[in-house]
């Protein structure tokens, strides 16, 4: 049991970053961003050929992530804000174009980093002494440097600008901001979020998938979703929080499904299920906890 | 200050085609308060939509400064316009709190990664709203979406007194609030322009306001200035004056056709 | 007397402690990347191969079945999840899978077989394919397409054929890695290759046309740069009047004269076979990796008859499926 339970949360970590690039764009911007389902793979794309090809240092290889991802997320910015494309259509043209960049950058649809010294491999040897949990302890750091990071950042003038343009851009349209600009960094700032993150999860599987960006928007919006119906805080601090906690339930959740599931006669093939109705439990527990104080009153 | 040149704005075209503005020639001092007032659709906010930026015009030009901004964009022009709306829900950010929404204010341009609400800057709030007689500085963490309209709109005019704008717009800004909080508003927004001397142009329905407010007065109706009164005219100026002048407006249109003065 | 009853208490003991051994059936996690006939069957096949052997599920063996959903991102949880659930071996169909549970699994000794791998080496699976004792606790079946048996399949199609020509990307690893190995086999039939490049689709026409008149039969493996433009290879092919085979027997209407591919049932056998060695005692590390061979031959009659070639009945009796008067037609009984 405890050893699911710490790969559950080593997942929930690696993924919470990109649910944080999604939390981004989806809740700070008011941006649905399809875009992410590409760049998380162009993230482990570039780490797994850079660590293949040319030895690149482990670490060195989750910066390029990071670089690339923003790339895509400026290219989904500019066809948004410049040619006036709608945002749903941007990020899936985005989308679409980062699928054949990234069999590109592959060179196959698929690479293996089983004989390769990944961060994985890196950690284990340098924190030997922690064991089972020092995967975990490197991620869950990560992670939460980068969360506390972007709380620094959202409270500067600049990250309130950018929580302005979502809430009320015609305000802040009125207070100098150039809004446009707002729009493109903060996609930039999400994917590249999103990349590293494919980066870390491509180092920890010990392989990088063509296929496995798929869902990545849906996986970050549970964690967003759930995190946010857990924690019902305004403030910047306690959202980001609230994401994390979402990304680490859902993948409990789905590993509990997993484990205990035969039980009620789920399979591994009932997944996608499980998310949706994770999801679904999650949306309706404000509107249940609300019914349930109304009926002090008359209804 | 402000120069509105030949500013014309068609919406749609063809059958559909809409004429908001039309042969609009405006010119405003340093330091005038023009009142501007008309019946619904006499294009008083699209006027001000243009000034400001948020609508482009179809021909004409607006200086500002002696600065040609007809094609400079909203974002840009604000950093020298400053701008109050009627929806109080529009001018402030919802899910952020009060002092976040001041510390939006508080610069016009060049947004650095510093700390937007320091302990001095969170200070100088409470100062200023303490100034203003504005009772939030109890509820600084609040989010906007908590306020009432009349705290929300009084906000918005803190807001706009933490920069010393070249122009300031106020598009029928105590409209949507009761006769109580419509008369702070009304004299936080006095005081403000007092002191700092704004070139300031009121777009209201309120007739009283129109005339006991400003140095100038313009009417509007169906996208031209119909009548224009300044200084000393504008003082002697009744409301009845105003009605009369309304009425004949609504009653006698092909007249004044034939006699634009 | 004493030693009498004690040897038979020994005995009882031994056979006890036999049959509670025995009792305990084995678990074996099969998972694979998505559903999908070719793996669906490829997983039967693995099941059959261990009833078939005296495996009967429930008593003597217990199966974990999982699959990925074609979502890369289950692998490893499901892999974890076997690990969990303490599975004796595991089986991965299809090369995602077989990464995400030679990661997981990597030095506990729980064997891994993979199946549907076409390239192993390539795929960090294993270091050796012949050599299997680096290999730690790796080892499986791969549907690397079956050069040889190819070459030798047009060789007997008729006498005259000598000269292949390869149109390939070698930017493409899996095809460099095909057209290096037919022209090592080549020479061992009596044949030799003559090679096009075309490092994209744009060129591939080009390159076809290059061959024309300068070999007897067109070879195409599965090179994506090359099968996007196919129709360049069939018109060059048709142009020469030779025949053309294709590894890829579900393209065989669009012009191939002949295509060849796996049975992956089968596939799924020879998995199962080396789940029985490991099962009986052997180790991964002592099993070098199975590349199947005896692929499926199917038989495009229209267009051979459009350049005026005749099937000998040998091949017409191995075909499986058969493409004539614009209909296929599959043998039945498979």
């Amino acid at each position: 049991m405890g050893s699911i339970l710490i790969h559950a949360a080593e997942q929930g970590f690696a993924y919470g970053i990109a649910a944080l690039g999604v939390f981004i764009t989806f809740r700070i911007l008011r941006f649905p961003d399809l875009t992410v389902d590409g760049s998380f793979v162009t993230g482990a794309a570039i780490a797994s050929s850079l660590l293949t090809s040319m030895g690149v240092d482990p670490f060195l290889t989750l910066a390029a992530a990071f670089g690339a991802g923003c790339i895509a997320g400026m290219v989904t910015g500019f066809l948004h804000t410049r040619l006036g494309i709608t945002d749903l259509l941007a990020g899936v043209l985005s989308m679409i174009m980062l699928y054949s960049i990234n069999l590109r950058i592959m060179g196959k649809p698929s690479i293996s980093l089983l004989r390769v010294a990944t961060l994985s491999d890196v950690v284990e040897r340098a924190l030997s002494p922690l064991g089972a949990v020092a995967i975990l302890a490197v991620l869950a750091g990560m992670t939460l440097l980068i969360k506390f990071v972007l709380d620094a950042f959202f409270r500067t003038e600049f990250g309130l600008a950018l929580r302005a343009t979502g809430d009320n851009e015609a305000m802040i349209v009125a207070q100098g901001v150039n809004t446009k600009s707002m729009k493109v960094f903060g996609l930039a700032l999400s994917n590249g979020l999103v990349a590293l993150s494919g980066a870390l999860v491509a180092q920890y599987s010990g392989f990088a998938d063509v296929g496995m960006g798929v869902g990545t928007i849906v996986t970050g919006l549970a964690a967003v979703i759930v995190g946010g119906s857990l924690i019902r805080s305004r403030r910047i601090g306690w959202m980001t929080a609230s994401v994390l906690v979402g990304s680490l339930v859902y993948r409990v959740a789905v590993m509990f499904a997993l484990r205990y599931g035969y039980l009620i006669g789920f399979q591994a093939s009932d997944l996608k299920l499980v998310t949706s109705l994770i999801v679904i439990v999650a949306l309706v527990i404000p509107t249940v906890r609300e019914r349930l104080m109304r009926k002090v009153g008359s209804c | 200050m402000l120069d509105v040149l030949g500013v014309e704005k068609r919406f749609r075209s063809g059958a559909d085609e809409v004429l908001a503005l039309s042969g609009i020639d405006l010119h405003l001092d340093r330091g005038d308060f023009l009142t501007v007032i008309g019946s619904n659709g006499a294009g008083k906010s699209t006027l001000l939509h243009v000034i400001c930026g948020v609508l482009l015009p179809t021909t004409g030009r607006v200086r500002l400064g002696g600065i040609d901004v007809t094609c400079t964009p909203a974002y840009r022009r604000a950093r020298r316009i400053s701008r109050i709306v009627q929806d109080p829900m529009k001018g402030t950010a919802p899910s952020m709190t009060v002092a976040e929404n001041l510390a939006l204010a508080s610069k016009r341009r060049g947004r650095t990664l510093r700390r937007a609400i320091s302990r001095r800057r969170r200070a100088a709030f409470v100062e200023r709203l303490s100034d203003l007689g504005v009772d939030l500085t109890a509820r600084l963490d609040d989010p906007v979406s908590t306020l009432s309209g009349g705290e929300r709109q009084a906000l918005a005019v803190s807001m706009a007194t933490l920069s010393r704008p070249d122009l300031l717009l106020l598009d029928e800004h105590t409209a949507a609030l009761d006769p109580k909080n419509a008369e702070r508003i009304v004299e936080l927004t006095r005081a403000f322009v007092e002191e700092e001397a704004l070139t300031t142009i009121m777009v209201t329905h309120n007739m009283d306001q129109a005339i006991e407010l400003g140095n100038r007065l313009l009417m509007m109706h169906k996208g031209q200035i119909v009548h224009e009164v300044r200084d000393e005219v504008k003082r002697q100026t009744r409301v009845c004056d105003l009605v009369d002048l309304f009425s004949r407006r609504h009653v006698v249109d092909d007249e004044l056709l034939l006699d634009p003065t | 007397m004493k030693r009498g009853i004690a040897g038979v208490l020994v005995g009882l003991l031994i056979a006890a402690v036999a049959v509670a051994g025995l009792g305990a059936p084995i678990r074996i996690g099969i998972c694979k990347i998505v559903e999908h006939p070719a793996l669906d069957a490829n997983e039967r096949g693995i099941i059959d191969a261990l009833t078939a052997a005296g495996y009967i599920e429930g008593k003597d063996v217990e199966y974990i079945l999982a699959s990925a959903q074609g979502d890369p991102n289950n692998a490893i949880p499901i892999a974890q999840d076997f690990q969990a659930k303490g599975v004796t071996l595991v089986v991965a169909i299809s090369t995602p899978m077989a990464l995400a549970a030679a990661e997981v699994f990597e030095g506990t000794g729980v064997p891994v077989v993979f199946s549907a791998v076409t390239d192993p080496v390539a795929a960090g699976l294993v270091l050796d394919d012949d050599d299997p004792s680096q290999n730690g606790n790796v080892t499986g079946v791969s549907d690397l397409i079956d050069v040889a048996g190819d070459l030798a399949l047009l060789k007997e199609l008729s006498s005259s054929i000598r000269r292949i020509g390869i149109v390939y990307n070698p930017g493409e690893a899996n095809s460099a890695r095909l057209t290096a190995i037919a022209e090592a086999a080549a020479p061992g039939l009596g044949l030799s290759i003559v090679k096009a490049i075309a490092d994209t689709s744009a060129n591939v026409p080009a390159a076809a046309q290059s061959l024309v008149g300068r070999v007897d039969a067109f070879y195409v493996t599965t090179d994506n740069t090359v099968v996007s433009a196919i129709d360049a290879v069939i018109a060059a092919a048709e142009e020469g009047n030779v025949p053309f085979l294709m590894a890829d027997p579900t393209s065989l209407r669009f012009g191939p004269v002949l295509a060849t591919g796996f049975d992956y049932y089968k596939q799924g056998l020879l998995a199962g076979d080396i789940v029985l060695q490991i099962l009986t005692g052997k180790k991964p590390n002592q099993i070098p990796v199975v590349y199947q061979t005896g692929a499926e031959i199917h038989l495009n009659l229209d267009a051979a008859a459009h350049i005026g070639l005749e099937f000998p009945a040998s091949l017409i009796d191995r075909a499986t499926g058969i493409f004539f008067g614009g209909a296929s037609w599959l043998r039945s009984g498979d």
